[in-house]
């Protein structure tokens, strides 16, 4: 055996722990989820409900759950909660994703009512979507790596009016449940939604002002949610300019 | 210029997004370990496996004969760019702190293996990128020239000639390394 065979074979015998590939396929995971979505709201027919589908995009789990007891409750009560989600400017909130109880992700993500999203995903990563620019930015931070790319369907009013028509629209059934909570000083009601999507827990306080939802319960995936409605966000927040110190990803050689 | 592998990723629209979050599912670990293999460090490693599969969903590739081969090349592809990027700033920047992959071994990792990892990547940074690629996933992946060819659109007479090249070029720095 020569020296670059003997070189070689020291270099090849090496193999990372199953530790460091699960973290690392946790993380892909989550990404790709965000992605796909972001893709699947540029395909025509999936893009007809606009901005919503753009706002989906980032946030796949999040928003696509946030999404579901819009239409969930004929209860006079829980339309209150509707409106706050029907009528924000912005909203922020806060997804912890658990596996069998163990936190396994945490995201972050911030929507504007005109359909700009921004997930952070943990620390590694950021989506941003921006329906005015019709651009999508994903920062790789630990590489400083973005990678740009269009947003073909544009936002228009016409399909968030359609978007709010399919909300208002929709039928289901919101059950309140009879121990009320104390979150962040707040008295909070809770409302337990059977949907498609499993069973969804959604405390907000006396105003209906929605303060956290929890999904999966029943389930070895656990979704946590917590919300804030109306936060300051500065429209630097959504820029799809490459940061200072990125470099560019390309999508193709 | 496009790869042929990415060439032959976008020219056929096909696969959907939900089969790419279920190839991510499948195979993401796959292209992990490949990435991790060339890079030795986690970050690096992940940064690689994320970009393969948002390249999928930007470029959807339609027929893809052998899927862990197919994204064993792309990960192999991106993590010689990757290598040879970290040299191209060591030149710039000699001065500054290292970019090294963080050690993901044990601290008792023996001096003869580090070495070795050392000089592999920072040589295969220095290989023309089509023969490093070769050479790294027939003898650090273990791929058949065939497979190889298929997946990066070359005969298999062509890999093999790649591979041959970047073995002669890998003993030639070393000669010199040694020399020194």
């Amino acid at each position: 055996m020569n020296s670059l065979d003997r070189t070689l074979e020291l270099f090849a015998m090496r193999e990372p722990d199953l530790a460091l590939v699960n973290g690392a396929q946790h993380k892909l995971e989550a990404l790709v989820a965000a992605r796909v979505s972001t893709a699947a709201a540029r395909r025509p027919v999936r893009a007809a409900r606009g901005w919503l589908a753009a706002a989906a995009t980032a946030a796949v789990v999040a928003v696509a759950m946030l999404w579901l007891p819009f239409g969930s409750a004929p209860v006079l009560a829980f339309a209150k909660i509707q409106e706050h989600f029907r009528d924000f400017r912005t909203l922020r909130f806060d997804v912890e994703q658990r596996m069998d109880g163990r936190l396994v992700m945490e995201s972050r993500v911030s929507v504007t009512y005109d359909g700009n999203v921004r997930t952070d995903v943990g620390d590694d990563v950021t989506v941003i979507v921006n329906s005015t620019e019709r651009r999508v930015l994903t920062l790789m931070h630990r590489s400083h790596v973005a990678i740009p790319s269009p947003l073909d369907k544009p936002a228009t009013k016409e399909d968030a009016l359609a978007w709010l028509d399919d909300i208002r629209d929709f039928q289901g059934e919101a059950k309140a449940l009879p121990k009320a909570r104390w979150i962040r000083g707040q008295r909070a009601q809770g409302w337990q939604l059977a949907t498609a999507a499993g069973e969804i827990v959604l405390w907000a306080n006396d105003e209906g002002l929605p303060l956290e939802m929890s999904l999966g319960s029943s389930t070895p995936i656990q979704l946590s949610f917590d919300f804030e409605f109306n936060p300051s966000l500065d429209a630097k927040y959504f820029s799809t300019e490459i940061p200072a110190g990125y470099s560019r990803g390309e999508s193709e050689d | 210029m496009r790869t042929p592998i990415l060439a032959s990723a976008a020219a056929v629209s096909g696969a959907a997004g939900e089969d790419i979050a279920a190839l991510a599912r499948q195979y993401g670990p796959v292209v992990f370990r490949a990435a991790w293999r060339v890079l030795g460090g986690r970050a690096a490693a992940e940064d690689v496996q994320q970009q393969v599969f948002l390249r999928l969903i930007e470029s959807p590739p339609g027929k893809v004969e052998s899927w862990p081969a197919y994204l064993t090349t792309v990960a192999t592809r991106l993590s010689i760019d990757h290598l040879r990027r970290q040299r191209r700033w060591k030149l710039l920047a000699p001065l500054w702190k290292s970019d090294e992959p963080e050690p993901d071994d044990s601290p008792a990792e023996d001096a003869e293996r580090a070495e070795a990892s050392r000089f592999m990547r920072a040589a295969l940074a220095r290989l023309n990128p089509r023969d490093a690629s070769c050479f790294v996933m027939r003898h650090l992946h273990g791929l058949a020239p065939a497979a190889i060819g298929a997946a990066l659109g070359l005969s298999e007479n062509h890999v093999s000639v790649s591979v041959h090249r970047a073995r002669k070029a890998l003993e030639a720095i070393a000669a010199k390394e040694l020399s020194r």
